[in-house]
């Protein structure tokens, strides 16, 4: 991207245009370069320069299968609906690579991912007229900036013992968990279903969740 | 209540405002509980992904897999996806792409959605692809045609998705809109969906409203089969004819004559009790009815902000049976009212021209020092329809739809902009000033 310090060297700049639309060459200009003491010496020392070929379909794909999981649970926690969490991280890998606009790197791509998730996600809720109440913008963006650092482990081998432990839940919260998610009811519904109350059934889920965290934590511990 | 009750009930969307507020403070302050909701996010997402698997017995992609035939199935199911995509980009965006429909004329917010994105600075003159279009406040107004020349308005709050591949298809999810229609291939007619009713149209003017539960159709000329969803029926609606689609199937679905136009007309919130298409508050006090006003989104400010005015309005075409309501160089608008607080107060008169498109919308001001409330506090309103200018700012807007004479009047609001000064309305008239 070209910043208006390059009206005040056009010849370079001019150049270095025509050269990054020639070879793919990225070039950045810092917005507070302007020509004092010593302007050309100081604006070439300020000119990072770099080759980048923009990410093809196939690396963009791999990029956002790769963080799948958490893009779709971070469009979750807006629509609360997994099924469509999912519709929404399709959306986006469909938009991504039939976008005009081309991607540099991961972070790019993915900071990208991140925000058309959480846009997508907010229609869906629009679309529908969801009243629900929500988590806060500054809590969505802390819940994504964690997501980014904190995970450690592969989101593949993550999710790989995460399923493998839910082969190992008994049948009757297995039950819960396929009325709650496979089919997407509220807990009233699954509270009707099986019989109890929607307390018990809020604190079942918290419980399993609990229990599979830690689950997933063992079978990912080195030991 | 603890954290994981709350957590639960922030997934299940059950929280109470109060809930709302402090979850979202626990949330800032505690990184665990953070954590714990992240987990349930993805766990929920890998349920749903097995869920899928079980259903359709396909994978689900994958990202990365330790052992080898898994990232072989990973890589399989990649490459899946990657055809997938290419074929649904091919199917979404091949044919959607060409020019639907052109915006010829708006006024206030207008909002497009097109492959996943929103555009909300939409040019008179742009042309539009399949997809959704919005109209954002109580007096927005969008016209558009399509390519053989049929006219469409939408108004109001209203919620339309186009295409035409052949065959011209419309959704009306929420709104209303009024439709000139050039004559369509008899094999294809136009047809027009709502939540509860499909409209078949073969070339015709008129006018479909919906609501969350019926669809109102006031038919000018020509003829419109509609379809009742709830049970399927349909019946052919004639020209100067309306009919109201129900979800309730065991109400009968027919037409009847539409009134004839009206010059006068008036509404009694002491006597009677509004229908729903009123907006506004009824209250029922000891001395007789009225109506208070209630909040409604006058303009999109910008993406994420809106501009709420509090009002009291109606929707002609939207009264069961649709009100034809005429505004003659002799009509005058007046209201019995009163406010907390004395303030400046908008009366709007949003337009269609006799043909039945977009005629333009009216505003009045009138300034606080000119409502002489007497000794309860109640004001007597007269607003000649000569006092209504173009409330489009614009001067070719103006010079298009300079007076509201002569037109029909679709819509009819008073407000007291922004300041909620507890606006009461006791009595709507319209009349002719010769009828004083």
């Amino acid at each position: 991207m070209h910043s208006k310090s390059s009206r005040f060297l056009p010849s370079v700049s001019a150049l270095l245009s025509k050269t990054s639309t020639a070879y793919g060459v990225a070039v950045k200009f810092s917005s507070n370069v302007y020509p004092d003491e010593f302007p050309r010496v100081r604006f070439l020392l300020r000119i990072r320069c770099w080759c980048v070929m923009p990410l093809d379909h196939e690396t963009i794909l791999r990029h956002l299968f790769a963080a799948r999981q958490r893009l779709s649970a971070a469009a979750f926690l807006i629509v609360r609906d997994a099924h469509a969490a999912e519709d929404i991280f399709q959306n986006v890998a469909l938009k991504s690579v039939t976008r005009t606009v081309s991607f540099e790197h991961e972070g790019a791509l993915l900071s990208w991912a991140t925000v058309s998730a959480k846009r997508e996600a907010i229609d869906w809720l629009r679309k529908r007229k969801t009243e629900a109440l929500g988590l806060e913008p500054d809590v969505l963006d802390l819940l994504d900036r964690e997501w980014q650092t904190k995970t450690t482990a592969s989101e593949g081998a993550r999710m790989e013992a995460l399923r493998e432990c839910l082969d190992g839940v008994p049948a009757n919260s297995r039950r819960l968990l396929e009325l709650r998610y496979f089919e997407g009811r509220p807990c009233q519904e699954v509270a009707e279903t099986v019989g109890a109350g929607v307390e018990a059934v809020y604190q079942r889920l918290s419980r399993l969740h609990r229990q599979l965290k830690q689950c997933v934590e063992q079978r990912l511990s080195p030991t | 209540m603890n954290d994981d009750l709350l957590i639960q009930r922030l997934v299940d969307g059950t929280l109470t405002p109060a809930e709302h507020a402090e979850v979202n403070r626990r949330l800032r302050d505690d990184s665990d509980l953070r954590e714990h909701l992240r987990d349930i996010a993805e766990q929920a997402v890998a349920m749903g992904d097995m869920a899928r698997q079980l259903k359709t017995d396909t994978p689900v992609p994958a990202s990365y897999s330790p052992s080898k035939s898994a990232r072989h199935s990973s890589w399989l199911a990649l490459a899946a996806s990657l055809m997938v995509l290419a074929a649904s980009a091919w199917l979404f965006l091949g044919p959607r792409e060409t020019p639907v429909l052109t915006l010829v004329d708006a006024s206030g917010s207008v909002a497009w959605s097109h492959g996943g994105e929103w555009h909300t600075e939409i040019s008179i003159g742009e042309s539009m692809a399949a997809g959704t279009l919005e109209t954002v406040g109580e007096s927005a107004t969008a016209q558009l045609q399509f390519r053989d020349g049929t006219l469409i308005s939408l108004s109001g709050e209203s919620e339309l998705s186009f295409s035409e591949d052949g065959q011209k298809l419309l959704v009306l999810r929420k709104g209303s809109l009024s439709a000139q229609v050039k004559p369509q291939p008899k094999s294809k007619p136009m047809l027009v969906r709502t939540p509860s009713a499909e409209a078949e149209v073969v070339g015709t003017v008129f006018n479909l409203s919906t609501r969350s539960e019926d669809t109102l159709l006031k038919v000018d000329e020509g003829l419109v089969k509609l379809k009742r969803l709830a049970d399927g029926s349909a019946i052919d609606v004639p020209a100067k004819s309306s009919a109201l689609a129900s979800l309730d199937s065991t109400l009968k679905l027919n037409s009847a004559t539409t009134p004839a136009d009206l010059a006068s007309w008036s509404f009694d919130f002491n006597t009677t009790v509004p229908p729903r298409d009123w907006r506004g508050i009824w209250r029922d006090t000891t001395v007789g009815g009225r109506m208070v006003a209630s909040p409604y989104v006058a303009s999109r400010r910008s993406e994420h902000s809106i501009i709420t005015h509090f009002g009291v309005s109606v929707r002609t075409c939207m009264l069961n049976p649709p009100l034809t309501l005429i505004a003659t160089d002799r009509s005058v608008v007046r209201y019995r009212l009163k406010q907390d607080q004395l303030s400046r107060l908008q009366v709007m008169l949003l337009t269609n021209n006799p043909k039945g498109s977009y005629g333009g919308n009216f505003e009045c001001v009138i300034e606080a020092d000119e409502l002489k409330p007497d000794a309860d506090g109640w004001c007597d309103v007269e607003v000649p329809v000569s006092r209504f200018k173009p409330a489009d700012l614009r001067r070719k807007i103006q010079e298009r739809y300079p007076t509201a004479m002569g037109h029909i009047l679709t819509g009819i609001l008073i407000s007291s902009f922004q300041r909620d000064t507890k606006l009461t309305v006791a009595r709507f008239e319209l009349s002719e000033e010769s009828s004083r």
